[in-house]
């Protein structure tokens, strides 16, 4: 019976150790769980240093909405079939979308709303976060900054033009805090209001910029008046976004262009106003952006210039921007280059991107006065010729003194040249109502359907579908024209 | 004088002959069993008396009888042997394993029950069917064995594979079964949790550093009744595996020693190098005509000054990439290689009084039929037990592997420069594989296709190694506490160290350019225990008989890891961390996961006639969201034994059992921490500053994956020769664990939930039958036969697949109302003869409309079938001839398809014309061939004729020669070798099947897609006993 007693005791023992509920609490170490982070504001300034991340990934401003912007215009094509290209981003070249099918627009689409989800949590958290005032008010300012540079990079890409139907198109779902759910499209007026309420309310929190080297890898009050004058621009609200970029330009000054001799396209350049640090923490190797275009050092060099931009380049007499044409993988000079990989190593597409220079300012007074706002067409012609000037050894040939729709041409063309691969390419055709027109000859065994070359200013195929994914999951209205 | 002594002394011997057959002598004799093997302890008795006695530790027996007095030998799980005395002293006796032992003890959840008592569907496998297999692991052996399971395996060293026990039962969440050793759940989790996904070495598998020849034998639980003991966990089937012990006597020996070879069983066949040249050309001049003639090719045809100059165009395009020259490479022989095996294994087994020991050592040499692949394993086990008191028995069960496995990735879903397998099946012959003057002797791709990732030059050069060292064990004290109740507490652990070299090599593919190699170190750690408590009452009161138990179980399993990846590798031949020159990343973390439970199960009999069986489980995971921590399971059975009965006596009717059940089974999440929300920290850093992201979203719901079972089934024996086994059963499971898809707006595409509906259901049917038997010649057979069913009855949106312009469209579509694995296809209509396009029946909801369309955009898509078999099965023979044993087991299976999508990279119409074609796509339409079946080529090909479309789905039913085995049993030899068998044995010898280059048993989901093809293999071995 002793043996009957001592093992209920055993018993006992042992079934009370295993009842311990604590035992079915894991959590893992390698994240970091909810309440810790949005209730501080150190941990608050972490998540948006992640964003920052976010917006670097090549399905962001990491590749995809670059390479989308220049595959889709004129100025660059796929290499031919034989040559092997990747698929990343063909799908836009070939003009092929619909609604079932969008390739990395679908990635894009899921990017930009990841780093929204993220600020919205800064956004929302801040105000009762643990911490120091000043900091939050700087936190808030670059998250409320970033935010609209993330809803305007959708905006113009998945919704119309503002010059086809104005505000009433329809616009995007703005999803302002962490916790709703919002699947309902806004018009793209509201969109826009919301983008510049957005920048106008960073304006007012950040402090004026301290330019020190390296600043600008962090949206800065500058950089996000720089941004504001491009959304005014798409916006077609022509006084503001003059009254922006010349507060930038004023900012800066003349002298901060690069000039013929000093045109280098290297990390925080003078003409830096807001770029991405790309370095071991977030470098995208074969899948970002340079890699795209270089050839050099196995990278992919699928995208080239075409025969058309080509001979833009050569338009004017020792253009720097032309130096940047390189052998690529087809054998001809047709490779540009403007990503340059750091010559300290760091693998392929080891380059900072540039989000907005100011030389794209100088080119938005242009415009911006040429659409009639500010002083009109003569300080278009000034600010337009300031740029050129830094442009060609040979001024006097080159300087612009077209009117009219030959001056807008000429701004239009000075955008091409000067923003290749900057996230312009079709935006700036579709912006201003202009057809893609792409000449057969220089597409020739590169994939694409030949009828579709020649893209009217507003078919469906020159923006993104809302993905299939999206409509599928929350039943989200699909863009006219899908 | 002569004749008369004659006369007088035959009478004499006749007369002596008499009298001693009259008398009463001593018969002995040595019993052994189908291999020669002595065998111990059997069972020895004169039939119709009170004499008996048991065989001896060399299975040697002696007895004195009667001439004309009958001996009955008798073991469990034996068939019994009666022999009649005659004129010899000596009797020896061969005894075969029984097909049916109801009495035989079978290993069930916690315990052992034996086939008459049991009410639930389970099956048992010996370890003689489970050694069979070529591969390194035992569940590969069940193929063909067991009705109502389903494996997917390649054969290749340490190759995954995909066990299915009554059909797929989840979406999102794991579907293998749960596996025991020794009566502890061990970490069976195909993911390593450790290397990178894209790069890793792939198709890892957990099982593989089990040695099968430790394992004593297998049982299967299929429906509620067996497996819900297991609870959360046990929704996929259990299987139960159980290893050697030790025995009372004598020490035994065995040395085995297997050497083998293998090639691949299926290899497509691709064109050469001048059908390569030709159709390049082709495809170019119509590209040409497609991009600057408006596409009209006849017009073109017809002119033959036009059509020169583009075919002198094209055949300088042609030249400018591969020169003038053919390579006439033949890239499948490059990477293909006759595979090798060798296998030793030495046990031991034996005891004394109180104490009986297995030990056993096992060396696995194999080299893949893919260069540079191979397993080496060495493994090693004890497994003890001691009776210390009279009321206490400890025991430990202990096994110690090492492997080291070279695989690159060969994942059969990514297509790739990373994917040497791949690469060296779309590589055109006319790029070369080797160059002396190239790095390593070999040579750069064309166009440096994929980053010039030469197949070759990417294995020989690189090194994908993945070495793992496993302690897997138990210790047990088991407490007699007063006699009907007992007391168990078992304590197992899993450890696991893996340690991984991923090298991209300096020249070919990922590592090559300015990377200068590319280098990824991975080290992890799992370690998991459990503590099981269990009490046990087992009492007979009269006619009632009772079976409790109640039990506790805690598991706790901690894994951590570091992962270290970088480029600039300073050498290839020194794979160290500190090799690389720049880190890409660095990342460790570790994952827990916990379970708690408590259980019972309380059986009882009436009279050995009914039975009637309850279940009970409680589990509490870690792996739950907050809100819905435990969950409840159970299951309730019953059986009839009708020939108990005395109203049915009917003669040959030997035996009649009915069964049935009905339970619930659970299957947790696959991830550990599914349910939490958290930032993630890897990979976040900007600016030379760490950063945090959202990286979950928070689902406090999500719980197991609910099964219910139900099972209904039929045990017969007639003539005692005759052996029948029937089940239905039906499956459904609810709260599915899916990845629901979610509005992008949240920053996420999906999210773990639990919903939706699926059902599996189907018939077992197992026939087990033995035309003759005689003393020299015996046949034995059996069959099964799984009839299945699947159907997805509820889900939240339908998963249609999209189309990437790297795979094209996912062939499969997971749909209410339909099988998980269905076709979602375009309805081919074969080659339009007037243009060359491949042409479509229209079909508006997966209908015809009657219409045909080139414009593969406009075709609509409908279902086609799916990948799983109605009905698959096995068919087994073993024909016994004195010492010969000849066996075969064919595997078969019907009613399934199987869509073909290497075609969208292969055989794609010119789509990507820098890879290489099966002799399938010979002879395209083009204005002088109109009557082809192949459509238009072009290179580049805009026309979609490559994705999806039922051009490329195939009938899947096959039929197979799993196995073929002929052995001999050797005679003892020089006192020392008792006895053992001299086999050869063929796996997989050959198929038919509708598409080339396919094992229907190699892939689950039916999308043939350059996966690692299946080995065919052929063993000699030698078995001895000392």
């Amino acid at each position: 019976m002793k043996i009957f007693k001592n093992s209920i005791l055993i018993l006992g023992l042992v079934f009370l150790q295993g009842c311990s509920e604590d035992l079915l609490d894991q959590t893992p170490d390698h994240v970091i769980s909810e309440k810790l982070v949005l209730n501080s504001v150190e941990k608050l300034d972490k998540l948006l240093t992640g964003t920052y991340n976010e917006v670097s990934r090549n399905t962001y401003l990491g590749r995809v909405l670059y390479k989308r912007a220049a595959v889709k215009g004129n100025d660059f094509r796929f290499v031919e079939t034989t040559y092997n290209p990747r698929d990343y981003e063909l799908i836009f070249y070939k003009y092929e979308e619909n609604s079932n099918s969008s390739g990395s627009g679908e990635d894009l689409w899921i990017q930009s709303f990841k780093a929204i989800n993220n600020l919205n949590l800064i956004i929302n958290n801040l105000e009762n976060a643990e911490g120091n005032a000043t900091q939050k008010q700087e936190i808030l300012g670059e998250a409320l900054g970033l935010r609209g540079m993330v809803y305007f990079d959708l905006a113009r890409t998945y919704a119309y033009p503002w010059i086809k139907a104005g505000a009433s198109s329809q616009g995007l779902p703005l999803k302002l805090s962490s916790d709703e759910i919002v699947t309902e499209r806004s018009s793209l007026g509201a969109t826009y209001d919301q983008i510049i309420l957005d920048m106008q309310s960073s304006l007012d929190l950040l402090e004026e910029n301290s330019w020190d080297q390296g600043s600008t890898k962090y949206l800065t009050k500058t950089g996000v008046k720089a941004l504001l004058a491009r959304v005014y621009l798409y916006k077609q609200d022509w006084e503001n976004a003059l009254k922006y970029a010349k507060e930038v330009i004023a900012t800066r000054g003349v002298d901060k262009l690069m000039g013929v001799n000093s045109y280098v396209f290297e990390d925080y350049n003078s003409e830096s106003l807001f770029e991405l640090s790309i370095t071991s923490e977030n470098s995208l190797g074969s899948n970002g952006l340079g890699a795209q275009f270089d050839f050099k050092n196995g990278g992919q060099g699928d995208i080239i210039a075409t025969q058309t931009f080509v001979d833009l380049l050569s338009a004017y007499e020792g253009d720097p921007r032309a130096a940047l044409l390189e052998e690529d993988k087809e054998g001809t000079q047709h490779a540009f280059v403007k990503y340059i990989n750091r010559s300290d190593g760091g693998g392929l597409s080891a380059h900072n991107i540039p989000i907005v220079r100011l030389s794209e300012m100088y080119l938005i007074v242009a415009e911006a006065a040429a659409n009639g706002a500010g002083g009109g067409e003569s300080e278009s012609l000034s600010y337009l010729n300031t740029l050129i000037e830094k442009r060609t050894t040979n001024f006097s040939a080159n300087q612009v003194i077209e009117t009219g729709e030959a001056l807008q041409e000429r701004i239009a063309e000075e955008r091409r040249r000067e923003l290749a691969l900057e996230g312009h390419g079709v935006y700036d055709y579709i912006r201003r109502g202009k057809d893609i027109i792409r000449p057969v000859a220089e597409h020739v065994n590169t994939g694409v359907n030949v009828s579709n070359l020649n893209i009217v200013a507003t078919d469906n195929r020159t923006i993104c579908p809302i993905p299939a994914s999206e409509v599928e999951a929350s039943g989200m209205e699909q863009t006219e024209g899908y | 004088m002569k004749n008369k002594l004659q006369t007088i002394l035959t009478l004499f011997l006749v007369l002596l002959v008499q009298m001693v057959i009259a008398q009463e002598k001593t018969i002995s004799g040595t019993v052994m069993d189908q291999n020669g093997i002595p065998m111990i302890g059997v069972n020895v008795i004169i039939k119709d008396a009170q004499k008996g006695t048991q065989t001896d530790f060399d299975g040697i027996y002696s007895i004195k009888a009667n001439v004309g007095d009958v001996l009955n030998f008798s073991y469990i799980g034996k068939n019994d042997v009666s022999r009649t005395i005659g004129t010899d002293d000596v009797i020896d006796v061969k005894m075969e394993e029984s097909a049916e032992s109801l009495d035989e003890v079978m290993i069930v959840a916690y315990g052992s029950s034996n086939k008459r008592s049991f009410t639930g569907a389970a099956e048992t496998v010996k370890s003689e069917a489970l050694t069979r297999g070529a591969t390194a692991s035992f569940e590969t052996a069940l193929q063909g064995k067991v009705s109502g399971i389903n494996i997917s395996t390649s054969g290749q060293p340490g190759g995954k594979s995909n066990v299915q026990i009554r059909g797929i039962g989840s979406i999102s969440g794991n579907t293998q079964p749960l596996y025991v050793l020794d009566g502890v759940v061990i970490n069976s989790n195909s993911n390593l949790r450790a290397g990178d996904d894209m790069v890793g070495t792939t198709g890892y598998n957990p099982l593989s550093t089990i040695n099968s020849e430790d394992i004593k034998s297998i049982t299967v639980l299929k429906d509620a009744a067996a497996s819900s003991l297991y609870g959360s966990r046990a929704a996929n089937g259990v299987i139960i595996i159980t290893t050697k012990d030790g025995k009372k006597g004598e020490t035994e020996i065995t040395l085995g020693v297997e050497t083998g070879w293998s090639q691949n069983l299926t290899e497509e066949k691709l064109i050469n190098n001048e059908q390569f040249k030709d159709l390049w050309i082709e495809g170019q001049v119509n590209q040409y005509i497609q991009n600057t003639e408006n596409a009209e090719f006849t017009r073109v045809y017809g002119d033959n000054g036009l059509y020169s100059n583009y075919e002198n165009q094209a055949k300088s395009d042609y030249e400018g990439i591969y020169g003038t020259t053919n390579a006439n490479s033949n890239w499948l022989d490059a990477i293909y290689q006759n595979g090798l095996i060798r296998k030793y294994n030495l046990s031991a087994r034996g005891g004394s009084e109180k104490t009986s020991f297995f030990i056993s050592g096992n060396y696995l040499d194999q080299t893949g039929t893919i260069i540079e692949t191979g397993l080496k394993r060495y493994s090693g086990r004890v497994n003890l037990e001691n009776q210390a008191k009279n009321w206490l028995k400890l025991g430990v069960n202990l096994s110690v592997a090492k492997s080291e496995r070279d695989a690159a990735n060969f994942d059969g879903s990514y297509a790739g420069g990373l994917n040497p397998l791949y690469m060296a099946r779309v590589l055109p012959p006319a790029a070369p594989i080797y160059n002396p003057e190239g790095f390593g002797g070999f040579a750069n791709l064309p166009n440096e296709i994929e980053k010039n990732a030469n197949p070759i030059g990417v294995l020989k050069v690189g090194e994908y190694k993945n070495t793992e060292f496993r302690v897997r064990g138990d210790a047990y004290a088991e407490i007699q506490i007063v006699d009907p109740l007992s007391f168990k507490t078992t304590f197992g652990i899993d450890q696991q160290t893996i340690d991984e070299t991923l090298y991209d090599n300096k020249e070919f593919g990922a590592g090559g350019g300015i990377w200068n190699g590319v280098l990824n170190r991975v080290k992890s750690e799992v370690f998991q225990y459990t503590v099981t408590n269990l009490l046990n009452y087992n009492n007979d009161f009269g006619k009632h008989g009772f079976d409790i138990l109640l039990g506790q179980e805690s598991q706790v399993s901690k894994m951590n890891s570091i992962n270290v990846y970088g480029y600039d590798v300073l050498d290839s031949e020194l794979l160290s961390a500190s090799s690389i020159g720049s880190l890409w990343s660095h990342s460790g973390y570790a994952e827990n996961y916990s379970l708690l439970s408590y259980f019972s199960q309380v059986a009882y009999n009436f009279d050995q006639k009914y039975y009637l069986s309850t279940s009970f489980r409680r589990d509490g995971s870690s792996r739950f969201g907050k809100d819905s921590r435990w969950g409840t399971f159970w299951s309730l059975s019953g059986a009839w034994v009708a020939t108990e009965e005395d109203f049915l006596n009917i003669d040959g009717l030997d035996y009649l059992k009915f069964r049935g059940s009905y339970g619930t089974n659970g299957n947790l999440p696959p991830q550990y921490y599914a349910a939490l929300a958290f930032f993630e920290t890897d990979g976040k850093g900007y600016g030379g500053e760490s950063g945090l992201s959202y990286g979950q979203l928070q689902n406090p719901d999500l719980s197991w994956e609910l099964s219910k079972n139900f099972n209904i089934g039929m045990d017969v024996n007639l003539f005692s020769e005759l052996d029948l086994t029937i089940n239905y059963f039906h499956k459904k499971t609810e709260d599915l664990l899916l990845n629901v898809p979610v509005s992008s707006t949240t920053g996420f595409m999906t999210q773990l939930q639990n919903f939706g509906e699926m059902i599996n259901k189907g018939w077992e049917f197992e026939i087990g039958y033995k035309p003759v038997s005689t003393e020299d010649f015996s046949w034995r057979t059996s069959a099964n036969l799984t009839i299945l069913d699947n159907k997805i009855t509820k889900l939240k949106n339908d998963i249609v697949p999209t189309y990437s312009s790297r795979y094209g469209q996912n062939p499969l579509i997971i749909k209410q109302g339909e099988s998980i694995y269905s076709f979602y296809l375009r309805d081919y209509a074969g080659v339009d003869p007037s243009n060359g396009y491949a042409q479509y029946h229209i079909l508006e909801n997966g209908e015809r409309t009657g219409e045909l369309t080139t414009d593969a955009q406009k075709a609509g898509f409908g279902i086609f079938g799916d990948a799983l078999q109605d009905f698959q099965g096995g068919f087994f023979n073993q024909l016994l001839y004195k010492d010969f044993t000849l066996d075969f087991l064919f595997t078969f299976g019907g009613g399934g398809k199987v869509y073909d999508r290497t075609a969208f990279k292969r055989d794609d119409d010119g789509f990507a014309p820098q890879f290489t074609n099966t002799v399938a796509q010979l002879n395209p339409w083009n204005p002088n061939n109109i009557d082809a079946t192949v459509p238009i080529r072009i290179n580049g090909n805009p026309t979609f004729s490559n994705d999806v479309s039922t051009r490329n789905l195939y009938n899947s039913d096959y039929l197979k020669l799993k196995n073929i085995k002929l052995s001999y049993n050797l005679p003892p030899l020089w006192n020392t070798i008792k006895g053992g068998n001299i086999y050869v044995q063929g796996d997989n010898l050959f198929l038919l099947t509708e598409l080339d280059g396919y094992d229907p048993e190699a892939v689950v989901d039916g999308v043939n897609f350059f996966q690692v093809p299946t080995a065919k293999t052929v063993l000699l071995g030698l078995q001895l006993q000392f």
